[in-house]
């Protein structure tokens, strides 16, 4: 394997997992709003979280570069801010994953959010716990394996991502290429004996992180089993 | 029951003709055709002569991958690559008809700088790997241009020309032809503040076509190619940006 296809390896790896962290946070606090919110407008915010998952990515990715672009007040922002452009480097991408990932980590936190709401929540209101106290003891021991599952959704459709960093990216070894763009590289370049090599690395951890995921996915089964039974 | 009888020969007469009319009306063509050249492809095949008799489909795609759905049995009829490396090695696996190499078109570089006192750092050119006209930008800036700035590489000459074009690159060295493409469309200056690189300075950029060995519709990619090497079409493609195509030079 070359030496480019290593560091495009890592900085997938690098770019999936920052991006499921960040989403984290940013899913974290909307899901359990919303969750709560029974308003007239929740469809609408619903609908807005789930339009990364329908819109194609080449499209997403256009209107990126053109926000990206330093005569917009986006670009000129960040370009204020940390003195480099967005376009072409890896805050560029990883804001683009954040965009074209946000559903993956949205969706399991929503699920999860309004089944903890549903029963234990009351129980917990009716047994007097502080709203501190059923945050720490009861909403995070029992979404652990809903973060997790929303954790690796997230990673494993960030590894995959190609339309959005090809639009953005550039393709600049240990900034923006990551393993799709050197794949597809290696396909143009009809290189296929390197395309071979790297798919069957990027086939293993995918399948390693999927394996992962439905076993988390099954403990949360078990929960979703219990409460039915109660 | 006389009533169905009939629907029953009015569906069957109605399938007949159908199949009839779909056989007698026209020749079916499918040119697999490298991005760069779609539109100008489209635009030519609008006005010519047999716009009519041949129905052609356009599947338009990057030259590496358009090759190996080729190799792997897409049923094309024709492919415009935007190199000659591929339809080489098509030849060279025997998958083309014989003689039917033809250059139609090679490419113009262009160094496309749209402000002038732009402090972006980047350059933005084709990647040199996959694009001829990368690797030819590539050539140009190691011999003569030797910019300090630092590349972005675009999947292909047609995002080079995004890359600058949105702002996000300072310069770019792009095809001529995406350059007076986006002036006929927008007529806007920036679009000519461009200078030619001479031919000398860089490997010519030499597009190929070839009929390949699969197609059915043998007759209707004939007239297509000879169309488009007709010395007519050819000084058209030149004014969209290409250098005459060398068995007219």
């Amino acid at each position: 394997m070359l030496e480019t296809d290593f560091t495009a390896l890592f900085l997938t790896v690098k770019l999936a997992v920052i991006t499921s962290l960040l989403l984290l946070i940013i899913c974290f606090p909307i899901a359990w709003l919303l969750s709560n919110y029974r308003g007239r407008l929740k469809p609408y915010f619903e609908a807005v979280i789930a339009l990364p998952l329908v819109l194609p990515p080449t499209l997403l990715g256009f209107y990126l570069l053109v926000a990206f672009s330093p005569n917009t007040i986006l670009g000129e922002f960040w370009q204020s801010l940390t003195g480099h452009q967005l376009a072409f480097s890896f805050s560029g991408i990883v804001l683009g994953s954040l965009i074209y990932s946000l559903p993956f980590v949205m969706q399991p936190l929503l699920v999860g959010f309004s089944q903890v709401n549903s029963q234990y929540n009351s129980a917990a209101i009716a047994l007097g716990f502080s709203a501190r106290k059923r945050f720490f003891y009861l909403l995070i021991p029992l979404l652990k394996s809903t973060i997790l599952s929303a954790f690796s959704l997230g990673f494993a459709h960030t590894l995959g991502e190609f339309g959005l960093v090809l639009m953005i990216g550039g393709n600049i070894p240990g900034e923006t290429q990551v393993v799709s763009i050197a794949l597809y590289d290696h396909v143009e370049a009809l290189n296929y004996q390197a395309a071979h090599e790297l798919s069957l690395i990027l086939f293993a951890i995918s399948f390693i992180c999927l394996v992962l995921l439905f076993k988390f996915n099954r403990s949360n089964l078990g929960f979703r089993g219990a409460n039915a039974t109660s | 029951m006389s009533m169905l009888y009939n629907r029953v020969c009015y569906y069957f007469w109605f399938v007949l003709l159908l199949n009839i009319n779909s056989v007698s009306a026209t020749e079916n063509l499918h040119i697999a055709v490298a991005s760069n050249f779609k539109a100008p492809l489209e635009q030519l095949l609008n006005k010519a002569p047999f716009a009519d008799e041949i129905e052609i489909t356009l599947s338009a795609g990057a030259s590496g991958v358009l090759y190996s759905q080729i190799i792997h049995g897409a049923p094309f009829d024709m492919f415009l690559s935007a190199d000659a490396k591929r339809p080489a090695l098509l030849k060279q696996q025997d998958l083309i008809i014989k003689e039917s190499i033809h250059t139609y078109a090679t490419g113009v570089l262009a160094l496309w700088q749209p402000e002038l006192n732009s402090s972006n750092s980047y350059i933005a050119i084709a990647n040199p790997r996959s694009s001829p006209y990368g690797e030819a930008a590539k050539y140009y800036n190691d011999r003569y241009l030797k910019t300090n700035l630092s590349f972005v590489l675009a999947h292909n000459i047609t995002q080079a020309f995004q890359f600058v074009d949105s702002g996000n690159a300072g310069q770019g060295i792009v095809a001529l032809a995406s350059l007076k493409a986006a002036y006929q469309q927008h007529a806007n200056d920036k679009y000519l503040a461009y200078t030619q690189l001479p031919y000398q300075q860089y490997p010519a950029i030499t597009q190929q076509v070839v009929v390949l060995k699969s197609t059915d519709n043998l007759a209707a990619a004939n007239k297509v190619l000879s169309y488009l090497l007709s010395p007519a079409v050819q000084s058209e493609i030149t004014e969209l940006g290409y250098q005459k195509a060398c068995s007219q030079c």
